[in-house]
């Protein structure tokens, strides 16, 4: 099994260097596609598109999406739609390729401040390693993808009580 | 039977590696977009630096750099 390891980008904020977990990818959708980040985000439930990368970098129109309901995160809620993107990220001959439901804010000035790659589906597929201390050095830091290809047997695990 | 060792490879390429260690203040606020491990355009829009650099046929790595405050 081959694990993919990528180095933090650092963005320095009042004098201080963040570390963020960004993934370097392709994102496509139909014949147009880009090179660009996303931000690996263990914190949110789903996926989600800044709204000028979908027009912009992939040509969607989103004044034709249809809502799914509502969004919402530390600043506020949305209204969201979900597309469909081919995201494709890796080295060489290790490249992985999957599609991703990502939502898209319906409405202006509603984007987080980077697109997202949330729990569901990526951290199904994948196990991520955060790693900001592996070297004594706090501005160094990396991040590792560990393709989840051989899930266990779920018949030998205690499931939780179903909720309602 | 022991487990297969994990091979790791580091995935982020040359332009990736040569982003991370470059101070990005100058550029909060806008669009940039890396090719051969140097900014070959900026601006306030992901369509203005897609633009210019795919008019010099480039086909460029593109980051934004957000507004300058963490994030929860």
């Amino acid at each position: 099994m081959v694990a993919l390891s990528y180095s933090f980008v650092r963005y320095r904020i009042n004098d201080e260097v963040v570390l963020r977990p960004c993934l370097k990818c392709t994102l496509g959708y139909g014949s147009k596609s880009f090179e660009t980040y996303l931000l690996v985000d263990s914190g949110a439930d789903c996926s989600m598109l800044r709204r000028e990368e979908a027009i912009d970098g992939l040509g969607i129109d989103v004044t034709k999406l249809r809502s799914i309901g509502q969004t919402g995160g530390i600043g506020g809620s949305t209204k969201v739609a979900i597309v469909e993107v081919d995201l494709r990220f890796g080295q060489r001959q290790h490249m992985f390729e999957m599609k991703i439901p990502m939502q898209v804010s319906l409405e202006e000035g509603k984007d987080p401040s980077l697109s997202l790659l949330g729990r569901n589906p990526f951290f199904y597929k994948f196990r991520v390693d955060f790693r900001m201390g592996y070297t004594d050095d706090p501005t160094l830091g990396k991040f590792i993808l560990y393709p989840e290809d051989n899930p266990r047997n779920a018949a030998k695990f205690k499931k939780p009580p179903a909720y309602g | 039977m022991k487990a297969k060792a994990e091979e790791v490879i580091e995935a982020g390429g040359a332009d990736h590696e040569w982003l991370v260690s470059q101070n990005l203040a100058p550029y909060v606020g806008k669009w940039i977009a890396v090719s051969d491990r140097r900014i070959v355009a900026f601006g306030p829009t992901l369509r203005e630096v897609l633009t210019r650099a795919r008019a010099d046929g480039v086909e460029p790595l593109c980051l934004r750099v957000p507004e300058g405050y963490v994030t929860v």
